[in-house]
This record gives C-alpha cells, structure tokens and sequence, in this order.
C-alpha cells in the first residue's frame, strides 16, 4: 500500500474501522464488494461470513421459497364452522359447506352476495365481479336453499363478518327443489322465497334504450295472471328469447315486494326453460320442498358483556344531540323510496309506540344492500344510527344495513284506533283542515286513485264523508282487507280537495275493522 | 365527565408503558397489538367487558408513542421499521460522527411537528374532504398500486458501470443490482401470493399472517447486519440545541406530510413508499430536511392510518392498527372521532417529552454494552415473538423472507423492493386477474 | 425536470383518454401504466441503458492510489489536441475517484480560454450525500495545468465537478473557426428525446396488440403512447439544453426555452401536484352521478391555490430575515445529480 494510501486510509474520520477485504490485497486500492480488482484484477478474499450469509440468503430465496410454495399448494384448506370463527381468524383461507340463506343479489359494481348458514351461524359472502360473471355464465348463480360449498377469506370485525370467495373453482353448488307453484297461489306471505312458475307468455315488454326500467313479462295460467320482472343480467341469460312470446315456459322467481305491492323476480335468465305438454300436466304432482331452516343468528358478541343498549325516545331526540348515536324502536309509518338512478336516500318515517311522535330515517342503497328484512309500513323495527339535522329537520342516518333490525311484522297488540275518540262527520268542516281526528262508520264502494283508494265512510248519523287510504302509509294487507259495507274506525286527518272535506288515513294501522 | 377521565388516564398509561417498549429494537407495534387484541377477547370470552373508552385511548397512545420514541432504536441502534428502513442513512450517518442525539432530536422534532399537522390540519378537514375523494377513487385504487409498482422498479437506477469502457461488460455490471431489485420484487410478490392465497400458518391465528414475512423480509436482515457488520459506534454526545429553524419544520412538514399522509390514505402502500414518491415530488435535497421528514412521515403515516378508521363517515381501515381495532370495536359518531384527535394530542405531547431522557439512557446503554449485542437481544426478540404467534411454521416464513430481504443488501439494489410481497398479489387481486395468477401457481 | 414529475405528467395525460379510464373500472390499468413508463421513459433510454454503450475517445481515470491533477490536466488537454488534429468530435470521459464505501475525492475540471489552459483542482474528500468530510479541503493543493490548443467554448458557467458514482463526459465540437464547442453529456437527449422516438414506439405497441387481434387497444396505446412521450420532451424544452426533437430527422438538440432549471424544486412539485389534481379532475368528470359537485376552478382552489398561498406565506414570514439565496445550476447539472441522487 502507497503512503498516500494509508495516509488516506488514516486521515479519513471512520475510514480506520474499514475492513481490510473492503480493498484489494495487492493495490490497496478500494474495491468494495467486488471479489475482484477492477484495477490490478488480483482476487479479493471476503470473510466467511459475508460469503455464508450470500449464499444462504440466495439459498433461502430460491430453494427456501421453492418449499414454501410446495407446503402452501398441497396444505388442505380447513373446513371450519361459522360458529366457531374468531376473531384471531380474521384473514384465514377457509372451506364452508352449508346452504345459501338467500339469493345472491347483484351490486351495482357488478359484484354478488349471498348469505350462507351452516347451522352454527351465517355468514354474508362477496363474490368478485369477475367471479359473479363466471357464475353466471356457468349457471352456479347460488339461491336460497341451494347447498353450497365454497373456499374464501374470512374479514371479520366488531359488527360485520363475511367470507370472499377465493376462487369460482372451488365453488361448488348443488341445486335445491324449489317449490312448483300455481301463479295464483303466490303471494306476500311468501315474500322472500324462491318458487317454481309455470305459464303462458302473453306479454313481453322491453324498456326504453338507456333506460334503468326492467324488462316486464306476462305469464298467465289457469289461476290468473302475474307479471315477472327481471333486469338487463337476467335477459341476457334467457336462451331463446326470440320465441318467448307466447310459448310455455316455466321459470325461477323470487318473491318480494315494491312500494307495497307484490313483485315477482325472475332469478336468473337460465332457468327459464321452455315446457312440453307432456309437462305441462305434471304441474299439480310437483311436490312442494320444505322450506330451508334457517340457521340461528350468529352471535358475534362472543361472550362480551354487551353493554345494555339504551332506547331512546323517538320524541326526545332533539337537534342539540346532532352526531350522536342513538338506538330507536318503532313502527314503520311510511317507506319513500328514492327514484331510480337517483342518489337520494331511502327515507323511513318511523313513529312511536304511542303513535304519537315521529322521526325520518335515512339509508342509502349501499345500507341497503345488506338489510335482511326491509323496513314496511306497520312493522316494528329497531334502529341504530346518527342523528343528523338538515335544514331544521331532525332524521337519523343509518351508515350500516345491519342496524336496521325487524323486531316484529305483526300489527300492534293494543286498538290501533281508539274508538272513544270518534266524532260524528257532520262537526268536519273546512275550519278543522289539518286536524286529527277519528270517525266510526261503513265504507262504500271503493274509487282506486294512483297510489291508493278512497272509499266514502258514512256514520251512524247518516252522514258521509270520503276517506282517503294512500298504498306505502297503510299496511298492505289491512288496505286489501277493506271492503264495501264494512264497519270500521279510521284515524286521519281534516284535508280539502276540490272544495270538498276530506279524511286522509294516517300512516299505519290507521283503520280498524269493527265488525 | 367521567369518560373524560377514563379516556385522559387510558392514553397516558398507554403512551407511560409503551415507552419502554417502543424502545426495544425489532419490535412493531402491531406485534404487541395483536397481543393486546388477544387479551382482551380472552378477557371478553371470560365475562370481563374492557370498554372501548380505555382500549381504543390506549392502543392510540401506543401507535403514537411507538412512531415517535421508535425514533430512539431506529437511529442509535440502527434497527428502523420499513417505513424508515431505506433512508434511515442520514440518521445513522448522524450517530457515525457522534451526533445520534442530536439525528434523534431533529426526527422527534419532526413527528411532534407532524402530530401538529395531523390534529390541527388533517384532522379538521378529513371528514369535509377525504369523502369526496373517496368517491372519485373507487373502483381505481387497483391501477394507482400499479403505477406505483412501475415507478419503483423504472426509478432505480443502476450503481455500478462507473468505470471501464462501454459495452456489454459495463452495462451487466451496472444491471446487476437492478436485476437483484427485479428478483428481489417478484421472490417477494410470490411470496405475498402464497400468503394471501394458501397460507400454512394455522387459520387459527391468521390474523398475523403476513407477520412473519414481514419480520423475515425488514426486521431479521438488519439485525443480521448489525451484528456481522465490523462498524464501531463512536463516542456520541449531547447538545442543548438542534441546528433547525422554522423553515426547516415546514418543509419537513411539507414532505414528510405528503408522504406519510398519501401512504396513510392509499391501502397497501406503506410509509416507505410513501415517504420515496413524497422525496421525489419535493426533491429536498437539506440533509435535516430529510431526517426530520421522516418523523413526520413516520408519524402520519401510523397515526393518520388509525385515525382514519374513527373518521365519521369515512369508514376507513388503513394499517394494521385499525384492522385489529375493527375486530372489537366499530367506530359510531363524531364523539369517537374527537376523542381519538385529542388521545393523539395528548399522546403526542407525552411522547415527546419523553424522547430525550430515553435518547440519553440508550446512549448511556450503548456506551455499556456493544452495537452488536444489543441487534442478538433485538432478533432473540423477534424470533421468540414469530414462534410464539404462529409456530415454526411461521419461522420458517420469516427464514425464507430473510432470504429475501437480504439479497438487496448483499447485491446493492433497493429494500423497498420488498414491498412487492402486498403491491404485487393485492394489485393483481384489485384489478382481478390475482385469482387466474393464483390459479397458475397451483394455489387456488 | 426530475424523473417523478415526468412520470406523474404521463399519468396525467394518460387520464385525458377516456379509455384509459373505462379500462381501469374494468379492471385493466395498461393504459396507466403505459403513461407513466412513457412519461419516464426518454430518461430512463439514456441513463439506464444507452450511455452503458457510448464510446469515449478518451477515458480519463485517476488512480485512487496516486492522485495527481497534472495527469488529468494532461489527459484533457490530450483530448482537445486530438480534436484540432483529427478535426473531429471528441468524447471524453472524466472517471470518478473512489477512495472508500462511503468516500469519494472530488476534483474540478475548469476551462481558461483567456489563457488557453485548462486547469485540474481537487477538493474535499466527500461522502455519498456529497456531504464534505471536515478537514480534507486541502489535502491535495497543487493545481493541474495543461496548455490546450484551442479554446473550448462553455455556454454555461458550471465547473465540471466530478465527484460520486459515475463521472461526467464531455463532447467536445469542434467550431469553424478552430475552436470547440463544450457539450456536457452529449449521449442525454441526443436521439431519447425525440417525438418521433415516441410514435415509433406506439407503433410497436400497435404491432404487438394486432398480432393478438386487439387493434382497438393497438390504436388507443398508439396515440396514448406518443402524447405521454411527448409530454416529457414538452416539459424538458422547457430548461435549458433542449433536444434532438425529431430524430433521425434531425442532428442536432433544438436548445431549451430557458423558462426554468430542471432542477428547481418548485416547478417540479407544481407539475407533480398539478398532475394529481387533473387526475382526480378527470376521475371525478367520469363519474355518472357524483354525489359531490364541484367546478375545476374550484377543485384548484382549494387544493392549489389556498394551501400554496398558506405556505408561501409561512415561509415568507419564517425566512424573511434569512435573505435566502437559491444556488442557479445548470439544466445538465440537475439532472446528472438527481440521477447520482438516486444511486444513494
């Protein structure tokens, strides 16, 4: 070595804890990591350890990852009960073997879901976009009662737990009996059930291009006639569709309701098979399938003392209690949904036991994407959200489906209208617009309106007044029940249309059938 | 009233008795998170409710503590997490010429300057705005990681070909470490995809899945380093003063901000990530601009990440830390949201007070005992936390992911390379060919 | 312009293609990718493959072991007499000095063309941050000096300052009238930054797709291609040295429009932040029904002009005693330290 090189070697501030292998043993110059001279070219010998560690670190890389993927690819995912996840299970690849709880629904990203039960709790499941196409194109679309066998991520956290599903490979599906069913014979009670129709095609309408409006069918048998519904997904899977119009089919539907009607869905366009003669008299021997039991609610409180959660009164949440979140229990007086294509929320006025305080509820598609039972007028619900106040107006904003809870869909135990209350029609007048009152009395024949039916009610005076009952306000099936000389009490309010007195029925079960 | 206390007492004994730890080389707080998750579902499936009003102030306190006293093990025992673990160099050089107290002062100065950020500037106006952003990002998060993926292996550049004449033989010699950064991703992509995918730790305790490769591939190499490494500590000393002004702060804030704010708010990305785009974008080039930056990317990183989560109707899990929170606990209101800004003002304030006389006990420590011995407890540590988490299983993971994490410190390319274990399968998965990559490797 | 501002600028044109974004909410990010790769590409031509294979006339490389500036003196003076003597374009080569893993001697190289001499200082001793070790300024303090034949033209005022990783090279033209005109880095944006480099390599993009069938995407990457090229070439126009904008077509770089450095902090983060918010700009426009509303004027605003104005405003209040003083580097300069950068 130079003596300018050691000079430079001990002039240097940290340069003297250099190691010797970091130059060349014959020039002195600096050579670094190189086992080489790229001066004089002579060799560089590094110490044993530095060599060891590079070769085990390549070692490792290759080799040691080579094993890892071996261990991972031929390791037997765990077929694991819902009821027994943890939250230390958050993340893990596991199998499921159970039964779709219900249909799986599309989103608006493209994506799917469903709920699968395997009798120790339930669980939601996301299938990807891409997957839900594959799904689609290979018919495995699952529905409610279909056993299904699937692998997936687990995420689970504080209040929601679902399964993504890893691969359509490992989705295996096995197909349950769905119950044959007569058009006629469908109805709300079975309102989220899936059945088997059969019928006549007489009608096919296609909405407008660009438009977000479904695709509407007329199936007629010898029961009557339903329209079925169905949306682009499901009419791009029909098979044959140029010869639906008037020919025998037989399809899948679900049963729902929108605004308070009936709505019958086709499930999926592959199920809509054509059907011969000879099946066509094999309608009446198609046995009914039970009905799959529902799996018991997961409790994902795992045993931690839940705090007791407070109700609070509809009519004491005030504006002062903005951003705080409150848990409320009340009857469903009106359901407005919002336009489609629209943005807005879905608002719910929910009212008092007592009927007599009232607050508006407030959920946007993505909550409902998840709720289990959606909120009808008349159902007692249990709700947890935000308040918020807009414009003066206190409403509470729910962020999550799973706070929306039915606690019951049967009407209130009590009167829903107290007759003491009731007044003779004749003290009804245009002064008393606005106010409340209640009448006792026969209905008349019924006049349908857009959204309802006025039928006049007339007292034991003899005097006739036409009270107003609007479809979303009151119960579907207490309006359905209304008939001509029918003594009844109704709850509603003083209004004037046409220079004429009127009565419209309040919100929920509003009327009450005396006879 | 009373919550007012619990939530004051919680974030001050979290942030008191994270401190010791925080110390500790090699030990991530979402390693003893996790252990604290454990322990309150233990406690729950015996009856005993821990109430949200202590343990969402404690473990805020802890992440806060830890990203701002970490500072301590990272630049005088050179142990730095990824987030700080590529330019920790400047800190480091700091303790090579006697001034590691003062390198872990202007970082501390940072992160408190990043709590400032935070509490006074993020947090008043994430609820107003990140909202909107996340509207006009969804469904575009996939091609983001993407494009950060480019620009990390396209922005490496080679560092050897200085001398000789061209052609071939300089051009290899100056690709080699690139091409040891391109192996170095995709071993590690492949390794995220067999964790994420099929993964052989015990579905039992897979919410640490990743745990182990993340020790393997950051952790356990600079542990090795530091003890086969022949560096001497020089003697250091202390001063009553930092040469920093206000300018310094506010571009240390400027990019430590952006850094640690974008890796806080984009999922997968990670403060080292962040900390290299925001470094790029406001080309500092000071040397205490940079290490102060990294306390304020550090720090918002970690913080802004939990705190994202309890952003009123955000809904936003970044970050282990929120990911473990969100399995006991779902943020409802505004009040949950205040409440985690003022136990991170407060944490924030605790914290540093403390950094100085911990920064002077572990010089006093390093005086005592060698470099090297203190790098053999931090990885005893950390093997004993692997085996006791996920088994041998999940030391074997951490062997081969510190087979991995060696190579760009044996072969001169970029640890940030290393990330490729989340960037690679969740962007695959995000743009929806992960599961037909899966597929080819046999693991779906 | 720094590497990251380029590639933000491809990012951000690439988001003006509507496709772009119909292909990204389908799951496919090529034509982001592709914008940002070409928008960093030129540079990434140069500096990582092409001058790995630029032939130098003369390769000078001091001894780490026996550091002398005469040598160098000489050997540039060598260079300059070849170029009178064989009147030609000469390239030199000024090798860095290692002298440890962390230790780097930096020397000078400086043009007198009052006396015609060119003259070889070194300096301190550095580390790689370029940070001088204290107390070796004057190690060595002689001064090389070698007579040149001819003078050599310097457009600019930056000293040749070798220090880190990889050494600088000269391109030395000679003039009509005898004399040499300096080129630093002549191999950068010598043909790398040409527009039509960028349509070429669409082109290929355009063959690769047709050959699977796709030409749709072809011509989509196509056009996408060329324009985030472009955008490179547009803002490095924009500096000081210019290029060769329309090679093979062209010889010669068309000079900058000496609007600003490429290494001037400011400008660079106003092109990558400025980027973002036309991204998210275009992001947001692509949306069907925003819930938010909200105008470009608006989205600039707030996100520009109101945290600009705040900080600008801080620093003036924090530095104003100071009197700042912004060092000017050269375009060249820039750009060949933040690539040195980036080897750290």
């Amino acid at each position: 070595m130079s003596d300018k090189q050691s000079e430079t070697k001990t002039v240097l501030p940290g340069h003297e804890t250099q190691t010797e292998e970091m130059n060349c043993p014959s020039c002195g110059r600096f050579v670094g990591a190189k086992n080489k001279c790229p001066y004089c070219g002579a060799r560089v010998t590094k110490r044993m350890s530095l060599v060891a560690i590079r070769w085990a670190a390549v070692l490792l890389a290759t080799v040691g990852m080579a094993c890892l993927w071996a261990m991972a690819k031929y390791k037997t995912m765990p077929l694991v009960k819902i009821g027994d996840l943890q939250a230390t299970m958050n993340f893990a690849q596991i199998r499921l073997d159970g039964t779709a709880q219900t249909d799986a629904r599309t989103f608006r990203n493209g994506g799917m879901g469903f709920n699968i039960a395997d009798g120790t709790g339930s669980l939601q499941v996301f299938i990807s976009q891409k997957q839900a196409a594959e799904l689609q194109k290979t018919g495995r679309v699952p529905r409610a009662g279909d056993k299904v066998q699937m692998a997936g991520s687990v995420s689970l956290s504080d209040k929601d737990a679902s399964i993504r599903l890893q691969s359509v490979d490992s989705f295996v599906l096995e197909r349950a009996p769905a119950r044959t069913m007569k058009l006629g014979d469908v109805a709300e009670d079975l309102k989220g059930d899936t059945v088997v129709v059969e019928g006549l095609v007489t009608d096919f309408t296609a909405p407008p291009a660009g438009s977000k409006k479904p695709y509407s069918l007329k199936l007629r048998d010898d029961t009557g006639e339903r329209t079925v519904t169905f949306w682009q997904t499901e009419y791009d899977q029909i098979k044959e569709k140029d010869t639906l119009m008037g020919s025998r089919v037989r399809m899948r539907i679900a049963v729902s309701t929108y605004k308070g009607k009936l709505q019958l869905k086709l499930t999926d366009g592959l199920s809509v098979e054509p059907v011969t003669a000879e099946e066509a008299g094999a309608l009446d021997a198609a046995a009914a399938a039970a009905p799959a039991a529902k799996a018991p609610a997961r409790d994902f409180s795992r045993g931690k003392a839940v705090r007791e959660s407070v109700y609070q009164d509809i009519g004491g949440i005030t504006k002062d209690m903005k951003g705080k979140t409150v848990r409320v229990k009340g009857r469903v007086a009106s359901v407005k949904e919002p336009e489609e294509g629209s943005n807005r929320p879905t608002e719910v006025v929910l009212r008092s036991e007592d009927g007599k305080k009232a607050l508006t509820v407030k959920y946007w598609a993505k909550t409902a994407e998840v709720i289990k039972d959606l909120p009808k007028p008349g159902y007692l619900f249990d709700i947890t959200g935000e308040v918020d106040v807009f414009k003066g107006r206190v409403s509470l904003k729910v962020g999550s489906g799973y706070n929306i809870k039915l606690v019951s869909d049967a009407p209130p135990s009590g009167p829903a209208v107290d007759v003491s209350l009731a007044e003779p029609v004749n003290g009804l007048g245009p002064d008393r617009k606005g106010e409340a009152v209640v009448l006792v009395g026969t209905l008349g024949a019924d006049h349908a309106l857009q959204g309802g039916a006025k039928y006049p009610l007339t007292d034991a005076a003899g005097d006739t007044v036409e009270v107003v009952f609007w479809e979303g306000r009151v119960p579907a099936d207490l309006l359905n029940r209304l008939d001509e000389g029918m003594k009844v009490a109704v709850r509603g309010t003083v209004g004037i249309y046409n220079g004429a007195v009127n009565v419209t029925a309040d919100s929920g079960y509003s009327v009450m059938p005396l006879d | 009233m009373a919550s007012f206390w619990i939530v004051l007492l919680s974030v001050t004994a979290g942030t008191l008795v994270y401190s010791v730890f925080s110390c500790l080389p090699g030990l991530h707080v979402y390693n003893v998170m996790g252990l604290l998750v454990l322990a309150i579902l233990g406690l729950e499936a015996k009856g005993i409710a821990v109430p949200p009003e202590v343990f969402i102030p404690m473990m805020t306190g802890m992440i806060v503590n830890w990203s701002m006293v970490n500072t301590i093990p990272s630049v005088l025992l050179g142990t730095p997490d990824e987030s700080a673990l590529f330019t920790v160099l400047p800190g480091q050089k700091y303790l090579m010429v006697g001034r590691g107290y003062e390198g872990t002062m202007i970082t501390a100065v940072g992160s408190l300057a990043g709590a400032f950020f935070l509490v006074c500037v993020v947090a008043p106006f994430a609820p107003k705005y990140l909202p909107v952003s996340q509207e006009a990002l969804k469904g575009h998060m996939h091609w983001v990681l993407w494009i950060i993926i480019t620009f990390i292996l396209m922005s490496e550049w080679p560092k050897g070909g200085n001398r000789g004449r061209a052609g071939w033989a300089k051009f290899w010699d100056a690709w080699g470490s690139l091409l040891a950064g391109v192996c170095t991703f995709v071993l590690a992509g492949l390794m995220g995809f067999i964790l994420l995918n099929r993964s052989p730790v015990s579905h039992e305790v897979a919410f640490q899945n990743i745990m182990p490769a993340f020790v393997g591939l950051f952790a356990v190499p600079w542990c090795l380093l530091n003890i086969i490494s022949a560096a001497d500590v020089p003697p250091q000393r202390t001063t009553d003063s930092l040469d920093i002004d206000g300018d310094i702060i506010l571009r240390s804030v400027w990019s430590g901000g952006l850094g640690g704010g974008f890796a806080a708010y984009m999922p997968i990305v990670t403060g080292g990530v962040g900390g290299l785009l925001a470094g790029h974008a406001c080309a500092q080039r000071e040397e205490r601009i940079f290490v102060m930056g990294q306390g304020v990317s550090k720090f918002v990183y970690y913080v802004g990440a939990f705190m994202f989560l309890f952003v009123p109707g955000l809904n936003l899990s970044r970050g282990g830390g929120a990911w473990m929170v969100k399995t006991l606990y779902t943020p409802a209101s505004t009040a949950d949201y205040l409440m985690i800004v003022g136990s991170i003002a407060v944490s924030a304030a605790l914290s540093f007070l403390m950094i100085s006389p911990l920064a002077k006990l572990t010089l006093r420590l390093i005086d005592k005992f060698n470099y090297r011995h203190v790098s053999s407890v931090a990885l005893a540590i950390i093997v004993v936390m692997v085996f006791a988490m996920t088994g041998w299983v999940g030391l074997f993971i951490a062997a081969v992911g510190t087979g991995v994490g060696l190579l760009p410190v044996l072969f001169g390319s970029r640890r940030l390379n290393c990330l490729g274990i989340l960037l690679l399968p969740i962007a695959c998965n995000m743009s929806g060919f992960g599961e037909t990559i899966a597929g080819w490797l046999g693991l779906n | 312009m720094k590497g990251f501002s380029h590639f933000m600028s491809g990012v951000a044109v690439a988001s003006f293609c509507p496709w772009s974004i119909e292909q990204a909410l389908h799951g496919n990010p090529i034509f982001f990718i592709l914008g940002g790769a070409c928008g960093i590409l030129p540079d990434t031509l140069d500096f990582k493959f092409y001058r790995f294979f630029y032939d130098h006339d003369v390769y000078v490389e001091p001894d780490p072991a026996n550091l002398d500036p005469q040598a160098i003196a000489d050997e540039v003076a060598r260079a300059v007499k070849m170029g009178v003597d064989e009147h030609r374009y000469i390239r030199l080569k000024l090798s860095s000095i290692r002298l440890g893993a962390d230790f780097w001697q930096q020397y000078q190289v400086e043009f007198d063309n009052e006396n015609m001499e060119v003259l070889v200082r070194f300096g301190p001793v550095t580390n790689t941050g370029q940070v001088p070790v204290p107390g070796t300024q004057h190690r060595y303090p002689q001064i090389g000096r070698a007579k040149l034949p001819a003078k050599v033209i310097q457009t600019y005022d930056a000293k040749l300052k070798v220090d880190i990783f990889d050494g600088p090279t000269i391109g030395l033209a000679p003039r009509n009238d005898g004399d040499f005109d300096l080129e630093f880095l002549p191999w950068h944006r010598e043909w790398s930054h040409a527009l039509t480099i960028g349509f070429f390599l669409g082109l290929l993009w355009l063959g690769a797709c047709s050959l699977f069938g796709h030409w749709l995407i072809g011509l989509q990457g196509l056009l996408l291609m060329t324009c985030c090229y472009a955008i490179h070439i547009i803002e490095d126009q924009l500096g000081h040295m210019g290029s060769n904008l329309f090679y093979p077509f062209t010889k010669n770089r068309t000079p900058g429009l000496h609007w600003m450095h490429s290494g001037d902090g400011l400008a660079n983060f106003m092109a990558v932040w400025i980027s973002c918010l036309l991204i998210f700009w275009n992001l947001h426009r692509a949306l069907p029904n925003p819930v938010y509303e909200f105008s470009l004027a608006k989205l600039f605003l707030v996100a520009l002009v109101v945290p600009g104005l705040l900080f600008w405003g801080l620093r003036w209040l924090l530095t104003r005693k100071d009197g700042l003083e912004v060092e000017a580097g050269d375009d060249a300069d820039d750009e060949w330290n933040d690539m040195k950068a980036g080897q750290g």
